[in-house]
C-alpha cells in the first residue's frame, strides 16, 4: 500500500498536467449533473407539496397587476402615492380574504447579532403564521393574534439554524424575544417566480404588524401576497376594490396553474441542461479513456520495471487507482466547497453526485484492470 | 545435484480471435543448482515466452512449473511478487530502466522492494565495477549508451543476489571485452550456487553454457 501510494503520487506530479484537466472536466461535468438533478428534485418536491395541499392550492391566486408595470421591479422608483394603494390593497384583501405572505426585509444594523450576514429576516403576516409556520415549528410556537400587535419586544420564530445559539423565551439585543424554533431543514415553496424551495433555517421571522405597516416597503405587500379566493365574484371584487383606490387591476394566477405555466417556461431550460451536462459527461468519458491510455502508454515501460523488480499486479492496479482517487478526491472537494459557498443543493443532488463519482471510479477501476492485464 | 527448476508437461499457447498457435507443446525439463543453461532457436521460436514463465512473469501455460520445490502457479498475486524478488533475478530483452531514476537508484530498486533494512551499498559497488559502471552510477539512464544501460540491467537483476537468473539475449548491445564480464560474473553466480538460464543468439555464448536447449528441436 505505501508503495503504492508512492507510485500513485509520483505519478500524479509526472502527469500534473493531463490531470488537471481530468480534475477540471469532472469537476464541470459533477456540477452540471448536481444542477439538473437538483433541478429535477426541487420540482418532484414541490409537485409533492402542491399535490398534499391541493385543496388549498387549488383555491389560492398569486396577484399580478394587467399594468405594464407588473409587479414589483428593483429598479423602479415608487411614489408615496402608489405604495399607499399597496397598503389599502393589502387591507382589503387581509380583511375579507385568506391572505398568507412572507417576504424578505433588509436587517437592520443590530439584527446582525443574529449572526451576520447570513441571517434573513422575513415579515409574515398571521395566515402565513398559521398555514405555513405552525406545522414546521421544532419547540415553543407560531405566532399568535397578540404578536401582531406593536409592543416594546418584536416576536421572533427562528430557523434550526439559531437553535443551538438561542432558545424559546430568550430576548435578543432587548428587541427580539424568540417565541418559537423551527424544524431542521424546514422549508416552504413560494411558487412565484421558481420551484426552489425556501429554506428556512437561517430565516428569523417576525410578524408583519398592521399598525406598523406603512413602515415597511409595502412594494412587496402585494406581490408576495397569496390569496385563498373561493369564485369569480371574489376576483370581481379585489378588482372593483381597486377601481375604487385607483390602482390597476389584477389577473389571478392560480398557483397549480402557474406552477403548469413555470414547468412549460422551464422545459427548453432543462433540455438545453440535459444536453449540455450529457455533452459534457461523454467528453468527461472521452478525455478519460484517451489520457488514461496515453498515461499508460507512456509509462509502461516503468511499470514493466516495477513489476520485474518485484512489484505485484495488485500494487501497480492500486497505483494507477489512487491517481485516480485522488483526481476524484480534488473534483468532489472542489464541488462541494462550490456547493456550500454559492449553491446549497439538497441531499439528492450530493447523494447523485456520490453515486456518479462511484460510477466513475468504477469505470476507471475497469480500464486500468484491463490496461494492467497487459502487463 | 538437486533441482532449482522442474518444468513439466509445459505448454504454451497465444489464443487470439477464432483459433490459438501452440508455442512449445510438453515440455519436461530439470536445472540442479549451480547450472549455466542456454536457451537458443531462431527468432519467435518461443525462448522468450519460455524465459518469461520460468521468471514467474507469465502464468499463463499449461502444465507445472516448480522453482525451488514451489509450484508457482500455486502462489498467489502478492506471494508470487516477493518470491520472484526474492528468488529471480530477471534481465529483459528490451531495456528496461526508469528514466527519472538514476542508475544507482534503478539497480537498487529490487532491494527496496525486497525491504532489505541492510542497505547493498556494498554489493552495489561490488557489482557496478565488475560491470564497469561505477562511475555512471549518478547519471540517469538518458544519458548512458545502449551497453551501459544493458550493463545497469544486468547489475539491478543481480543485487538481491537471487538463486535463478533468467537472462533474456542479455548480451545483443554489449562489446566483446563486456560480454567477457558478464559470462564470467554469470559463471561465478553459477559457482556460488545460484543457476543461469540465458536466451541468445551469440554462439561465443551459448559455448560457455553447461547445457544448451535448442527450441527448433524442442518444438
Amino acid at each position: 500500500m505505501k508503495i503504492a501510494l508512492m507510485l500513485a503520487i509520483s505519478q500524479l506530479f509526472k502527469n500534473v498536467k493531463i490531470n488537471a484537466i481530468l480534475t477540471l472536466t469532472l469537476f464541470a461535468t459533477s456540477l452540471c449533473l448536481m444542477i439538473v438533478v437538483n433541478y429535477f428534485s426541487d420540482l418532484a418536491r414541490v409537485d409533492l407539496y402542491v399535490n398534499e395541499n391541493k385543496s388549498l392550492y387549488d383555491k389560492t391566486y398569486s396577484m399580478i397587476r394587467t399594468s405594464e408595470l407588473k409587479n414589483y421591479n428593483f429598479s423602479r422608483i415608487y411614489s408615496r402615492e402608489e405604495l399607499e394603494k399597496n397598503v389599502k390593497m393589502h387591507r382589503f384583501i387581509s380583511g375579507n380574504f385568506t391572505n398568507y405572505c412572507a417576504f424578505r426585509r433588509g436587517a437592520n444594523p443590530s439584527d446582525l447579532i443574529f449572526g451576520g450576514d447570513s441571517v434573513e429576516f422575513y415579515y409574515c403576516n398571521e395566515s402565513f403564521s398559521d398555514l405555513i409556520l405552525t406545522g414546521r415549528i421544532m419547540g415553543g410556537r407560531s405566532f399568535e393574534e397578540s404578536d401582531f400587535s406593536a409592543s416594546s419586544l418584536t416576536s421572533a420564530v427562528a430557523g434550526f439554524g439559531f437553535a443551538e445559539k438561542y432558545s424559546v423565551g430568550d430576548v435578543v439585543d432587548n428587541r427580539y424575544l424568540i417565541v418559537g424554533i423551527l424544524k431542521k431543514g424546514a422549508n416552504y415553496f413560494n411558487l412565484q417566480h421558481n420551484y426552489y424551495p425556501i429554506d428556512m433555517d437561517n430565516i428569523v421571522f417576525t410578524p408583519l404588524i398592521p399598525d406598523d405597516i406603512d413602515n415597511v416597503n409595502s412594494a412587496f405587500l402585494i406581490d408576495n401576497a397569496k390569496v385563498v379566493l373561493e369564485s369569480r365574484e371574489d376576483f370581481e371584487s379585489i378588482n372593483n376594490y381597486a377601481d375604487h383606490i385607483s390602482m390597476d387591476r389584477f389577473n389571478f394566477a392560480n398557483q397549480c396553474e402557474l406552477l403548469r405555466l413555470m414547468k412549460s417556461d422551464d422545459r427548453v431550460l432543462v433540455g438545453n441542461e440535459i444536453f449540455f451536462s450529457a455533452t459534457m459527461l461523454l467528453i468527461l468519458l472521452f478525455l478519460t479513456f484517451v489520457f488514461q491510455k496515453l498515461k499508460f502508454w507512456g509509462r509502461m515501460s516503468e511499470l514493466k520495471v516495477h513489476c520485474i523488480c518485484g512489484s505485484s499486479l495488485c500494487n501497480i492496479w492500486l497505483a494507477e487507482f489512487l491517481e485516480i482517487a485522488i483526481i476524484l478526491l480534488l473534483a468532489a472537494s472542489l464541488v462541494f466547497v462550490v456547493n456550500i459557498r454559492f449553491l446549497h443543493m439538497n441531499a439528492v443532488a450530493i447523494a447523485a453526485l456520490i453515486i456518479c463519482l462511484i460510477t466513475y471510479a468504477l469505470f476507471c477501476g475497469l480500464m486500468i484492470y484491463n490496461e494492467v492485464a497487459e502487463i | 545435484m538437486s533441482e532449482l527448476i522442474k518444468v513439466a508437461s509445459l505448454t504454451k499457447e497465444y489464443v487470439y480471435k477464432g483459433g490459438s498457435t501452440s508455442v512449445f507443446n510438453n515440455l519436461d525439463i530439470r536445472v540442479g543448482f549451480g547450472s549455466f543453461v542456454g536457451v537458443v532457436g531462431v527468432s519467435g521460436c518461443g525462448k522468450s515466452s519460455f524465459l518469461k514463465i520460468l521468471a514467474g512473469l507469465d502464468l499463463g501455460f499449461k502444465g507445472e512449473y516448480f522453482l525451488n520445490n514451489i509450484n508457482i502457479s500455486t502462489l498467489t498475486n502478492k506471494k508470487l511478487a516477493s518470491f520472484r524478488n526474492e528468488v529471480i533475478g530477471y534481465i529483459p530483452q528490451e531495456i528496461l530502466l526508469i528514466n527519472d531514476m538514476s542508475i544507482a537508484d534503478n539497480i537498487l530498486l529490487p532491494a527496496k522492494y525486497a525491504g532489505l533494512k541492510k542497505s547493498p551499498n556494498d554489493y552495489l559497488w561490488f557489482l557496478a565495477e565488475r560491470l564497469g559502471i561505477k562511475t555512471l552510477l549518478h547519471k540517469k539512464p538518458t544519458e548512458l549508451s545502449g551497453g551501459e544501460r544493458q550493463r545497469a540491467s544486468i547489475a539491478r537483476a543481480l543485487i538481491n543476489r537471487p538463486k535463478l537468473i533468467v537472462a533474456d539475449e542479455p548480451t545483443t548491445s554489449v562489446d566483446d571485452q563486456n560480454i567477457e564480464i558478464i559470462m564470467k560474473l554469470f559463471r561465478e553466480i553459477c559457482v556460488d550456487g545460484g543457476s543461469v538460464i540465458t536466451a541468445t543468439h551469440d554462439a561465443n555464448v551459448s559455448s560457455r553454457c553447461d547445457i544448451v536447449l535448442d527450441f527448433k528441436n524442442i518444438k
